[in-house]
């Protein structure tokens, strides 16, 4: 979804959602007795264009720690296939031992 | 190249990862499935992570911390909610602090992972990622003006620093 093409029903549910959070933060609660969205805003100096780039930067952060995690499992995976195929019996044994005095 | 496709549903707050490997299903669910495989690409270089327990199992949970280049240490883990080797995980994942009591403060994300062989020596692994609520994404950015925006999301913000896609 791009942040231009937001709809107003998005804004609206974006702010009631930021609002419910902030009802329950009580920093925000002390410093003004109520949790309305202009409140909300206000508080965070947002605009709503500033809140819903920050809203879909959260995926975005998801979504790249993900590709490069994938990116590192498939290295993984080509780098030891034949380790993994020849050495399963002998390594799950160690491997058990080794996390059980991890934990202590 | 990995990763071939990818879907961001901000209404469902949820996104959708697709990578195929040339590798069997049982291969992809050991990198899962063996913990000293796991620590190999949970955490980027800068933030290598450390599993301290590791029941991979409905019901089990699965701890580990990742070290900072400060030598700070960040711990989470995921509580398994299903495994069925080598086809199907699910997990949500939490924060937690040293002591390994759980951040129930901080929001957490629900993990599916599903490995399907494709046959032609291909196996797809989908990764869907979602918040529960838009609250709880929007929890994520009112604590983004605070501290605990840090805590949250260090990792990732080292790891795009540090590892450009």
């Amino acid at each position: 979804m791009d942040v231009e093409q937001a709809t107003d029903a998005e804004v609206d549910r974006l702010f009631r959602a930021l609002a419910d959070a902030t009802r329950r933060d009580p920093r925000v609660r002390a410093a003004t007795g109520n949790s309305s969205v202009s409140v909300t805003a206000r508080c965070y100096s947002m605009s709503v264009t500033a809140a819903l780039a920050t809203f879909h930067d959260v995926l975005d952060r998801l979504e790249a720690m993900w590709r490069n995690r994938l990116d590192r499992l498939g290295d993984v995976l080509s780098s030891s296939r034949k380790e993994i195929r020849h050495d399963r019996n002998r390594h799950d044994e160690g491997s058990r031992a080794l996390l059980d005095d991890r934990r202590g | 190249m990995t990763v071939t496709a990818m879907t961001k549903d901000p209404e469902r707050c949820s996104m959708t990862v697709v990578a195929e490997y040339p590798a069997t299903a049982a291969l992809v669910w050991q990198l899962w499935a063996d913990w000293q495989q796991l620590e190999r690409w949970w955490g980027p270089p800068t933030f290598p992570a450390t599993v301290t327990a590791h029941d991979l199992a409905a019901g089990g949970v699965v701890r580990y911390y990742m070290t900072g280049p400060d030598e700070e240490r960040y711990h989470g883990g995921w509580r398994i909610l299903c495994a069925e080797a080598p086809s199907r995980l699910e997990f949500e994942d939490f924060f937690a602090d040293e002591d390994g009591a759980e951040n129930a403060d901080l929001p957490q994300t629900r993990t599916v992972v599903s490995i399907e062989d494709t046959g032609a020596g291909i196996t797809r692994m989908v990764i869907e990622s979602h918040f529960p609520s838009s609250e709880a994404m929007a929890q994520v950015l009112v604590m983004g003006m605070e501290e605990g925006f840090k805590q949250a999301l260090s990792q990732t913000d080292a790891l795009l620093a540090k590892q450009p896609t």
